[in-house]
């Protein structure tokens, strides 16, 4: 990867919450206009990660640049001009849209703390086109949304500062199957029409599927694969990328038969203490006597497709012949289960 | 409540008893239900001739958007109907009892032992103050009469490491705060099987957690079905979720049923527009880039159902005669489908591919 065209770019990141490390050392790219996706299970550290690259969580250490500038180094007013270009869509738009006030204050309730000039601001209705709501939606009140709705009502308070970078935290969690891929739909037009880059945050893989350009997989507070997103999807070289994608339900009853379908045992061990060695080998059944010692180093083992695996090979070999098999083996006739 | 008179046969009704595939005694055997919520704005019909069966060992997903009736469903078979639910007909069988017909108390003695049910948040069901293992055993306490307590701790404990929680022995002793999500969800799983329930309710209880656990809960619930032969109604929003763990498919729409069927089928030529609308906005990682399918509008509310074929207003294939007429549920082939332009000599609906926006 280049750094020359690196819109967003963070080295050596490190954020920690006392003795908790949440974020491990992380480097980090994400070209202009390209959609990162970035996965991970629960306490993989990556919305801290999507927090601190946007300031909202202070780092421990590292750099982070945006559009070539050091976000660290430069003074505070300097910083908070930046800010406002990069953006953070929340998880939860119920617990982030304040209950007691009506949609077109929560939308222009970012130009008044950022004290934004008439001309810069667009209206309220510009803003719910945006994101494709009904302009009689501004005189409501949050609890008065579906769920589909207060995603989109969050979008469009994101959007109001004409950000270039935006964060999204899950953006699809809570929402029902329709809800959800209008959502994602929205989220990818919004891209494409206004050129804006897009870090999503997701434990779910299919999702980036449809979305991302990249994908970035982090396990306790470090990245394990970092690729294409057609590569880290039909070619994972990671076992942890393997076993997150191995647990995606796919809505195909066929692909039940799968005799690889390798479940990732037990949870993601606690932040405060990491195991030794590759952070991985506890839940790995790649996992050598040489896991348990030596942490793998960033490996590129394809151009764009860095992965920190002793065993990278034997996994990516695996990974290409079991989707060699899927296209052989659609075998409709065997039980299900 | 009102008690059911005898259910009056009626379309499908009629002719296939339970809107089900003949052979072998149902477990559950849900026959025309109707249930409705009373408020200020008159009655509204919340569940409308529901029919369908779950047998000994089978997995039935039921499977909609929110809004459709799916929890209403979960609570009326455990009789939990919120204060202003009733059930105004039907017939909800379970083995040889009728459970319409049970009282308050037979009915509590039947919850646990026969039926259990877990739920989406375990927060919600387990209570902050007392030990995993107070409540492990007092689960057991209400129906284990006078044994002994520390073979229901044991018990207990055994139950924990069944559903994969480590070091259960040491753990029993802790409370709910102190395990993870996915933990948490096991310990509700392991209590509702404490008592080895016949037959498993569980209402989206994966929709919280992260893919990796809920592919562990899932696993779980396979192996629960094939060593002990539990039934299981998984109610889910997710189609991922029910193509992987269900064998057959029951599809929901504002309360009554528009599809049922075996889920391989269902899933491979999905009969009703709305099933087809549902299997198109699923993410896959095959239909990568493609903009993903929605189904435009939303569930209407039970105060405003339109009066021919409810999916009618959202549906891309809707005449003029589906806002007059509300199609019956008819078969064919061991597939049921409830759909004004489905065309029973060809087997299909009259458009067949996945619309795509």
């Amino acid at each position: 990867m280049s750094t020359t065209h690196a819109f967003v770019s963070v080295r050596g990141l490190r954020t920690r919450f006392g003795s908790l490390r949440a974020v491990d050392g992380v480097d980090l790219d994400i070209a202009r206009g390209e959609v990162l996706g970035l996965v991970g299970e629960s306490g993989s550290g990556k919305t801290t990660l999507g927090r601190t690259i946007l300031g909202l969580t202070p780092a421990t250490e590292g750099t982070i640049s945006f559009d070539g500038r050091d976000m660290v180094t430069m003074d505070r007013a300097a910083r908070r001009g930046l800010r406002r270009k990069m953006q953070m869509v929340f998880q939860d738009p119920h617990a982030s849209l304040s209950p007691r006030l009506r949609i077109s204050y929560l939308l222009t309730e970012p130009y008044e703390i950022n004290h934004v000039a008439d001309r810069d601001r667009s209206s309220v209705g510009a803003l719910l086109e945006m994101v494709e709501l009904p302009p009689d939606l501004a005189s409501k009140y949050p609890h008065e949304l579906s769920g589909g709705q207060a995603r989109r009502v969050g979008i469009a308070r994101a959007l109001a500062l004409r950000p270039d970078f935006l964060v999204f935290d899950e953006p699809t969690s809570g929402l029902d199957v329709s809800a959800a891929a209008a959502v994602l739909n929205l989220v990818k037009d919004l891209c494409d029409r206004f050129q804006l880059t897009y870090l999503i945050i997701t434990h779910n893989l299919s999702v980036l599927s449809f979305v991302a350009d990249r994908i970035a997989v982090m396990y306790l507070g470090q990245l394990v694969e970092v690729g294409p997103a057609e590569q880290v999807l039909d070619a994972p070289a990671h076992p942890y990328t393997k076993g997150l994608l191995s647990a995606v339900s796919e809505p195909d009853p066929r692909q039940r038969s799968r005799s690889h379908r390798l479940l990732l045992p037990g949870e993601i061990p606690s932040p405060r203490n990491p195991p030794p060695g590759c952070r991985f080998h506890t839940r790995c059944r790649y996992a050598q006597e040489r896991c348990r010692r030596e942490p793998p180093i960033v490996e590129e083992v394809e151009a764009g497709q860095r992965v920190a695996c002793h065993f990278w090979d034997v996994v990516r070999a695996d990974s290409r012949d079991e989707v060699a098999g899927d296209q052989g083996e659609l075998d409709t006739s065997r039980p299900l289960t | 409540m009102r008690l059911p008179t005898e259910p009056k046969g009626r379309s499908v009704g009629a002719e296939a008893p339970s809107a089900d595939r003949s052979g072998g005694d149902a477990l559950l055997n849900v026959h025309e239900l109707d249930v409705v919520y009373h408020g200020r704005g008159g009655h509204l019909p919340a569940l409308r001739e529901m029919s369908f069966q779950v047998h000994p060992g089978e997995i039935l997903g039921v499977i909609g958007e929110s809004g459709c009736g799916k929890s209403t469903l979960s609570s009326a078979i455990m009789r939990l109907l919120p204060p202003n639910g009733e059930i105004t007909r039907g017939s909800i069988r379970f083995g040889e009892r009728e459970l319409l017909s049970l009282g308050p108390e037979e009915m509590r003695r039947l919850r646990g032992p026969e039926i259990a049910m877990i739920f989406q948040d375990p927060l919600t069901s387990l209570n902050p103050t007392f030990t995993i293992g107070a409540q492990l055993v007092d689960a057991q306490r209400a129906h284990a009469g006078r044994a002994p307590r520390r073979s229901l701790r044991r018990r207990a404990i055994e139950m924990l490491e069944q559903v994969g929680i480590p070091d259960a022995s040491e753990r029993i002793g802790t409370y709910p705060h102190q395990f993870s999500g996915g933990m948490r969800q096991r310990i509700m799983i392991a209590m509702a099987l404490l008592l080895e329930p016949k037959l498993l309710i569980a209402d989206e209880p994966t929709s919280a957690l992260d893919v990796t656990l809920e592919a562990q809960i899932l696993e779980l619930l396979r192996r629960l079905r094939h060593e002990r032969g539990t039934a299981i109604l998984f109610i889910s929003h997710d189609l991922g979720v029910v193509a992987q763990l269900c064998d057959r498919i029951l599809v929901m729409y504002a309360g009554s049923t528009v599809e049922l069927g075996d889920v391989l089928p269902t899933f491979e030529r999905p009969l009703h527009p709305y099933t087809q609308a549902l299997i198109a906005a699923a993410p896959t990682r095959g239909r990568r880039g493609e903009p993903l399918a929605t189904i435009p509008g939303k569930v209407p509310s039970l105060s405003a159902l339109p009066t021919g074929c409810k999916f009618a207003p959202r549906c891309a294939h809707a005449q003029d005669v589906n806002l007059e007429r509300e199609p019956e549920l008819v078969e064919f082939d061991g597939r049921y489908v409830r759909c004004n332009i489905y065309d029973p000599s060809s087997g299909y609906v009259a458009t067949n591919e996945l619309q795509s926006r």
